[in-house]
């Protein structure tokens, strides 16, 4: 898969926090190629690293984090390889929002409420040496237009005048207001309402066939993941479990906890009422269990699960998984499937 | 009948009054209208309230006088007496509804009344002779504390577990907790008297009596010097208080998704530290500025007391003592406006720093 | 303990620290000025309140106090206590005239105001004209004296309304004398008024006071060696300069008194940095000591007062004569004195109303030596307690017959360090012998608007006065916080002034009101024994002990103070040793 079209190279990335306990390893050997214009959906349970992983790309991590091993490659459009964890200051903040901007959750605090939209986005242009703002204005109008929200309305607005889905739109403008190669969207549907939820996947659906940027998408949400995603990773414990397209994922998982995860999330058009969740909680990540971090949630594991780390093993085309009973997971899954009317799409 | 013609004139008349309904409206819904009436309402129970309660005080200026001329003077009680009497003009014995309707029709007229105990001076020339040098070094004391522990502060909060921040913190805390009279002293005691920085008498009261009062360098520099001791004993005392106010504002500023945002856009540190983490940190202060700022008035007393500081709060205290009611009235009126007049400025800047509780409208 | 090792180590450093000290600024004055600068305190108050009126409270009483005041304006004599004599100063000769009608006195013919004229005659009359209309003056306000005569240039004879007093003598020997000129026409308005015998609750009266009290005279003319202007008073210290024309003139050693502005609080560290070296405020035991250690040395002094145990005559069983005495004998009076100020106080010995120290001159030996002295003895105290119905329950409290304990609240004013802590040993002392007294602390002007509605049980307020005559130092709180001296129907302490006793009844308030009346000091002493053992009998309050005055004296930088057995020093403030030993030129500075 590696090749000319790889914009973002994670490879063996681990992150830890200093804790009073001790380490807490939130993210462990986490490996991914990003290409472009691909969208890369990162799911999991709340916990589980994909935030922090995120916040890691960006070197955004708090004082307490410790990045301790591997690398981020990043390839500019020049096509210069650049590894970001070894940036300086500067260059730091000259890679970020111009190379890879990130869309926060936009429902609450993102915006600094005080100032004026349109304060923001001089300010994020001025950082990045932009300071014709006649220029500036038209582009960020251009881009609220984009995101259908009327520009000068919102240009001049103050963060609390907008609504919810607004705020989130002007988020993704802001984000894109300097035409990055990546994207990462940090749960940015959470919080609103199911319709304004669909326009905003409209809106970026959109946006990504427009401006061909690649992103990364986190969610705990399966249902919006398949939307909008290429590739989806199912992260559990720090770790990428299973990854592959979104079709092979969402039809064929072959990890115990995908498919957990997918009888958890609610289906609107069944008449089943019951609720399968993940029985237990996430294991604590200063004292990870050995073995497979899962087994002690999964219905299905083994005496080895127990004692020896399942390798990611690739099981078809760009799908990769870490499961000893991957074979049962999948027959489990199809069996499920046979039942009427499930969908996610 | 007169059917047709009737309600043409009351709708006529109801359009008129409705229309004087609307402006009177408009006008009590203006803001400036509204805070005008709360402000004076506010007074005029602050004024009440306090006219009562002074007279209720234990003593009266007379008695207050006696007891003073037979402990200071070691008079007899009816030397002492004899002395007094008739010294001042306040009847104790007038109804306490008289007394009320007197004073407020004279303030009605702008009018503060005269002091009781001081020979009839008019009250209103003994603010002015006092408030200007409590302005000027609880001023300066408000504004050096202020911007120094907000400053002192932030960078606590940015480098906080530091050992800047321990030793600062650690400093606030014991300027937070000490009263200022014990620091006052300390300071006479140790810097003056233990390690003889400056000799006491030269930095005790409002300025060199030797100096004729003027505009010239001297004079100007002489101020300053006897505004020392109590500028610093009051920043002293009250930095600590910013210092942990602003450190704890700005840590909770910090930890805000729009910082890590506006990290993520690529911000300056300069300008993300100003724009968006002090300012945002500095909003729950203002209140507490404002109400600082509107006691400025009343001074400190116990520092202008140590200090002979010709200040208000030194003269209210005095004035208390001696039950001199149409002075502290009118101090206590003076104070109140000013807290009033500052709390409706600190709404109004409160209103252009954070939009989100602009007040009135736009 | 580190507070006060701190201290400790910030006085004795003080101390070595002091002789650096030179505050006099030689400053180019009047010719031949002595240098040196006295530095003194006195709580003036600040223009436009400050004023030079004599004949107002809030003038030159206020400003200057007793002490400067003496200084600036001279008095005819000055009062010396131990030998009860007085010493010349504005007059040359003094006394009741051959038929006691009248009082004289003659003032030295070479004295002079600062202006440079003559002090004559007329300003003595003058002095006394305003302060007849002003009703300022006790020889008016008590009624001793009816007129003001000048005989000559340099005489003037106070005729007496009735009979000759020695206290007006002493009201007239040491009042001060204003000069005429300062106060324009008033004082010749004064006198025509008077001539024209206009009453003194007439319109015109009335007018001519108020004119009189708001009267601001435009310069203080002195007769005294030191005067000032408002413009030597500032916020920080006023300044009294010497001036050429005075008869003490020549012989004062200071070319200008320092008074420093403010009270206890701000002059302690003054005091400590050499900027004071003399003060007459009040300080608590433990900056006594403090300047005690820092080599400043502090001159005990009478003052004329001390704490007494109060009660409540409508509040059982504090009525019942053996009860308060049982609490005259349990209460540890010598204990009770050295929680008041430490060393700065005394346990009374007479207990009969007068000071201890005026005892033996103002009663006849036969009457000392029937005065019980209540020395302590908590058995007496029991058996007196027994004999009227009173003995200890199970709990070890006493009650009466009816099993009523004797319980009480006992309220002391908060600010006064001295006084609440007096109430308090007093409230331990009456515990620990089996009563249930519970302190109440209130701020001072609670207490003594308490004490005047009879809004208590128990309290504490002063006795004694600074008055060598046995009226003046009677009149305590059986007068002052007991019905016959309040108004309003205020009760105070409720304690019948008028009553049988040993078969006659009396009048207890009439007794006092005239023990010093007349010449004759032999039936003086009679009157004030008779009293003296009625109150010793009665114990209407307690005089638990005397407060002495220290106050510090800074040898570095003022030479010239009495010894510490002078009999000087038994003078209380009102006749200060600084106003006598100023002006003859024994306080100089120190080397």
């Amino acid at each position: 898969m590696a090749g000319q079209d790889v914009v973002l190279s994670v490879q063996d990335l681990s992150i830890d926090y200093l804790t009073r306990r001790g380490r807490l390893q939130a993210v462990s050997h986490v490996s991914f190629d990003l290409h472009r214009g691909e969208t890369l959906a990162l799911i999991g349970e709340s916990g589980c690293g994909k935030s922090t992983l995120n916040f890691g790309l960006m070197r955004l991590l708090p004082k307490t984090a410790r990045t301790e091993a591997g690398k981020i490659v990043y390839t500019d459009r020049q096509n210069r390889s650049i590894n970001i964890l070894e940036l300086n200051p500067r260059a730091l903040r000259r890679f970020r929002w111009s190379e890879c901007a990130m869309v926060f959750q936009g429902a609450q605090n993102s915006l600094n409420p005080v100032i004026h939209v349109r304060d923001m986005i001089f300010d994020t242009a001025r950082a990045h040496g932009m300071n014709n703002r006649n220029e500036v204005r038209q582009r960020a109008l251009e881009l609220f237009r984009k995101v259908r929200l009327d520009p000068d309305r919102v240009f001049n607005a103050y963060p609390h005048e907008l609504s919810g889905g607004m705020r989130q739109r002007v988020l993704i403008a802001l984000g894109l207001l300097l035409n990055p190669q990546v994207v990462i969207f940090d749960e940015p549907t959470t919080a609103l309402d199911i319709l304004t939820q669909r326009s905003i996947l409209n809106v970026l659906r959109d946006l990504k066939e427009e401006l061909g940027f690649s992103s990364i998408f986190i969610s705990h949400d399966l249902a919006v993941a398949a939307e909008i995603a290429d590739t989806v990773a199912t992260m559990y414990a720090g770790e990428i479990v299973e990854m592959g397209p979104v079709n092979d994922i969402f039809y064929e998982p072959r990890h115990a906890y995908t498919l957990g995860l997918m009888e958890a999330s609610p289906r609107l058009s069944v008449g089943r009422e019951e609720l399968e969740g993940i029985p237990g909680s996430p294991p604590d990540l200063v004292e990870p269990p050995t073995g497979c971090k899962f087994h002690i949630r999964c219905p299905l594991a083994i005496e080895s699960c127990k004692t020896t780390p399942p390798q990611l093993e690739r099981v078809g085309a760009g799908h990769i998984v870490a499961c000893y009973k991957s074979n049962e997971v999948l027959e489990k899954g199809k069996a499920l499937r046979a039942l009427p009317a499930t969908h996610l799409s | 009948m007169g059917a047709v013609p009737l309600p043409v004139s009351m709708s006529k008349n109801m359009g008129l009054w409705s229309q004087v309904k609307k402006v009177l409206g408009g006008v009590y819904k203006s803001y400036t209208f509204r805070v005008t009436i709360q402000g004076f309402l506010t007074l005029w129970v602050v004024t009440t309230c306090t006219f009562y309660m002074i007279r209720k005080m234990p003593n009266n200026p007379i008695q207050v006088k006696i007891e003073e001329f037979q402990t200071k003077q070691n008079l007899p009680y009816e030397e002492a007496r004899a002395k007094v009497a008739g010294l001042y003009d306040y009847d104790p014995d007038a109804p306490f509804i008289e007394q009320y309707m007197d004073y407020m029709g004279d303030l009605a007229h702008g009018n503060l009344g005269k002091s009781i105990t001081t020979g009839r001076t008019p009250v209103s020339q003994q603010i002015t002779k006092y408030l200007p040098w409590t302005l000027f070094a609880v001023g300066m004391g408000l504004l050096i504390s202020f911007v120094m522990g907000v400053l002192a502060g932030a960078a606590m909060a940015y480098w906080r577990g530091s050992v800047f921040d321990n030793v600062m913190t650690a400093f606030a805390s014991i300027s937070y907790g000490i009263p200022d009279f014990v620091i006052a002293f300390m300071i006479l005691l140790i810097g003056g008297i233990q390690l003889e920085i400056f000799k006491v008498g030269d930095y005790i009261g409002g300025v060199d009596p030797q100096l004729k009062a003027g505009f010239n360098p001297d004079y100007i520099q002489s101020l300053f010097k006897h505004a020392l001791l109590p500028v610093t004993t009051y920043v002293l005392a009250s930095v600590g208080g910013w210092m942990l106010t602003m450190k704890s504002s700005t840590i909770s500023t910090l930890g805000e998704d729009y910082i890590t945002v506006a990290h993520a856009r690529g911000l300056s540190q300069r300008r993300i530290l100003f724009g968006y983490v002090g300012r945002n940190a500095m909003l729950p202060l203002m209140t507490r500025l404002a109400i600082s700022v509107g006691f400025i008035l009343s001074g400190s007393i116990i520092i202008e007391t140590i200090f002979i500081y010709p200040g208000l709060g030194k003269y209210l205290f005095e004035m208390i003592g001696r039950r001199d009611y149409t002075t502290i009235q009118g101090i206590f009126l003076v104070t109140s406006a000013a807290v009033v007049v500052s709390n409706i400025l600190a709404d109004l800047l409160f209103g252009v720093l954070d939009p989100r509780v602009r007040v009135g409208g736009k | 303990m580190k507070r006060y090792l701190l201290l400790l180590v910030a006085f004795i450093l003080v101390f070595s620290a002091v002789g650096t000290f030179s505050t006099a600024k030689p400053v180019a004055k009047a010719q031949d000025a002595p240098s040196g600068t006295f530095l003194g305190t006195w709580p003036y108050t600040l223009p436009p309140d400050h004023h030079l009126n004599g004949f107002d409270a809030s003038g030159l009483d206020t400003n200057l106090g007793v002490i400067y005041r003496q200084i600036v304006e001279l008095t005819p004599a000055f009062y010396m206590w131990a030998t009860n004599e007085y010493v010349p100063m504005l007059a040359t000769e003094w006394g009741f005239t051959d038929d006691n009608t009248a009082y004289y006195i003659k003032l030295r013919e070479d004295a002079h105001w600062s202006d440079g004229s003559a002090i004559t005659a007329d300003d003595v009359v003058a002095t006394y004209a305003l302060a007849r209309i002003t009703n300022y003056f006790s020889v008016f306000s008590a009624g001793y004296v009816s007129d003001v005569v000048k005989v000559d240039d340099y005489t003037v004879k106070f005729i007496f309304a009735g009979e000759p007093s020695l206290v007006a003598e002493r009201a007239i020997l040491k009042s001060s004398i204003s000069a005429a000129a300062s106060y324009g026409d008033l004082p010749q308005r004064a006198l025509d008024l008077i001539a024209s015998g206009a009453a003194s609750d007439s319109e015109e009266w009335t007018a001519l006071k108020t004119e009189i009290t708001e009267f601001r005279p435009a310069q203080l003319l002195a007769s005294g060696p030191y005067t000032y202007s408002l413009d030597d008073v500032s916020d920080t210290y006023m300044t009294l300069r010497w001036q050429p024309n005075s008869i003490f003139s020549d012989s004062v050693k200071f070319g200008e008194i320092r008074l420093w502005a403010g009270e206890t609080e701000a002059t302690t560290p003054l005091v400590l940095s050499g900027d004071i070296a003399h003060s007459t405020n009040v300080y608590p035991p433990s900056t006594q000591q403090a300047f005690a250690d820092a080599g400043i040395r502090l001159l005990i002094m009478p003052r004329m007062y001390g704490p007494a145990l109060l009660f409540n005559y409508d509040v059982y069983p504090f009525n019942i004569k053996e009860v308060r005495q049982a609490i005259a004998y349990l209460i540890d009076r010598e204990q009770s004195a050295f929680l008041t100020n430490g060393l700065g106080a005394t346990g009374t010995v007479y207990m009969c109303g007068l000071l201890d120290s005026s005892v033996p001159t103002l009663l006849n030996q036969a009457d000392i030596d029937a005065l019980n002295h209540y020395e302590l003895n908590r058995d007496k105290a029991a058996e007196l307690l027994q004999s009227v119905g009173f003995s200890k329950n199970s709990d070890g409290k006493w009650a009466d017959a009816d099993g009523k304990v004797i319980a009480a609240e006992y309220k002391f004013p908060a600010e006064f360090a001295d006084f609440s802590a007096a109430a308090q040993d007093a409230v331990d002392q009456m515990n620990q012998f089996g009563f249930d007294i519970t302190p109440v602390s209130t701020p001072w002007q609670q207490t003594a608007q308490d004490i005047r509605d009879g809004n208590f049980e128990l309290s504490v307020w002063s006795w004694a006065a600074g008055s060598p005559f046995a009226s003046r130092q009677f009149f305590g709180p059986i007068q002052r916080f007991n019905y016959v001296g309040l108004t309003d129907g205020q009760k105070g302490m409720d304690f019948p002034m008028e009553f049988d006793y040993n078969g006659t009844t009396i009048n207890l308030d009439q007794m006092i009101k005239d023990a010093s009346n007349g010449l004759d000091l032999e039936v003086q002493k009679q009157r004030a024994g008779e009293i003296a053992k009625i109150i010793n009998d009665l114990m209407p309050f307690i005089p638990l002990n005397v407060i002495l005055s220290t106050e510090p004296w800074n040898e570095n930088l003022l030479s010239g103070a009495p010894a510490d057995d002078d009999p000087i020093l038994q003078n209380p403030s009102a006749d200060h040793f600084i106003v006598l030993y100023l002006l003859n030129g024994t306080i100089a500075p120190a080397n």
